[in-house]
């Protein structure tokens, strides 16, 4: 339920890999992030995702326990893509199934939250004025 | 002697020019003492407070113990991202 790859991604797909045949579901929330065009007034031309695979996949899958542990949820699936990426494309998508909207609202925003945090996959923009590494200047 | 294999990422991957190294140390010694002698120097203006750790595949502190066999990666901190 949780997969980080290059390919792009279906959210109708994941929604339904979500679900299952689970008819006590009363509803599906989502979260899609796509590569904006603009980032600090700078027009971005693409962004390259990179991770560190065993520990991106075993932090994934972490965020993914604790939403489940947390919320009153039925599924939660999160897919990531690394690679290079252009305005538009889609980055991350996230469903939570839950009985109830509201748990399935709050696990989504939860699981967005905890991934930015957590799981080891940084981005590069490149705009007409350069390259740059987003992240705290160490 | 302490053997030890430490994996780079992002931008400290960029400026050190490569993404692993081995290292032979003769003695015990933490996350944090580990970078500052043998990674501060390379690169101008790092902060060993500001990165992510993880030995062997593990999150871990500045202030963990390193041994023999240990893998460290050492890993620039996340972008974040904005919810605003």
């Amino acid at each position: 339920m949780t997969r980080i790859q290059q390919d792009d991604f279906s959210m109708d797909r994941e929604i339904a890999l979500c679900l299952g045949d689970r008819r006590d579901a009363g509803g599906v929330a989502t979260f899609v992030g796509i590569v904006r065009d603009i980032s600090k007034d700078k027009k971005i031309l693409k962004i390259e995702f990179s991770h560190y695979g065993a520990m991106a996949d075993k932090e994934l899958a972490g965020v993914r326990r604790t939403a489940m542990e947390r919320f009153d949820i039925i599924n939660l699936s999160i897919v990531h893509r690394v690679g290079t990426l252009f305005p538009g494309d889609r980055i991350v998508g996230i469903a939570a199934v839950a009985r109830h909207r509201g748990p399935a609202f709050e696990a989504c925003e939860f699981a967005i939250t905890e991934l930015k945090k957590k799981v080891p996959i940084w981005k590069k923009e490149f705009t007409e004025e350069g390259e740059e590494w987003v992240e705290e200047t160490p | 002697m302490f053997r030890m294999k430490i994996l780079y990422f992002a931008s400290l991957r960029e400026h050190l020019g490569r993404s692993e190294e081995y290292f032979t140390i003769d003695t015990k010694t933490t996350v944090k003492v580990f970078f500052m002698e043998n990674i501060s120097g390379r690169v101008k203006g790092l902060n060993p407070e500001k990165f992510l750790y993880a030995i062997n595949e593990e999150m871990a502190d500045a202030d963990a113990e390193l041994s023999d066999d240990d893998t460290l990666a050492i890993m620039p901190p996340l972008s974040g991202g904005s919810r605003e």
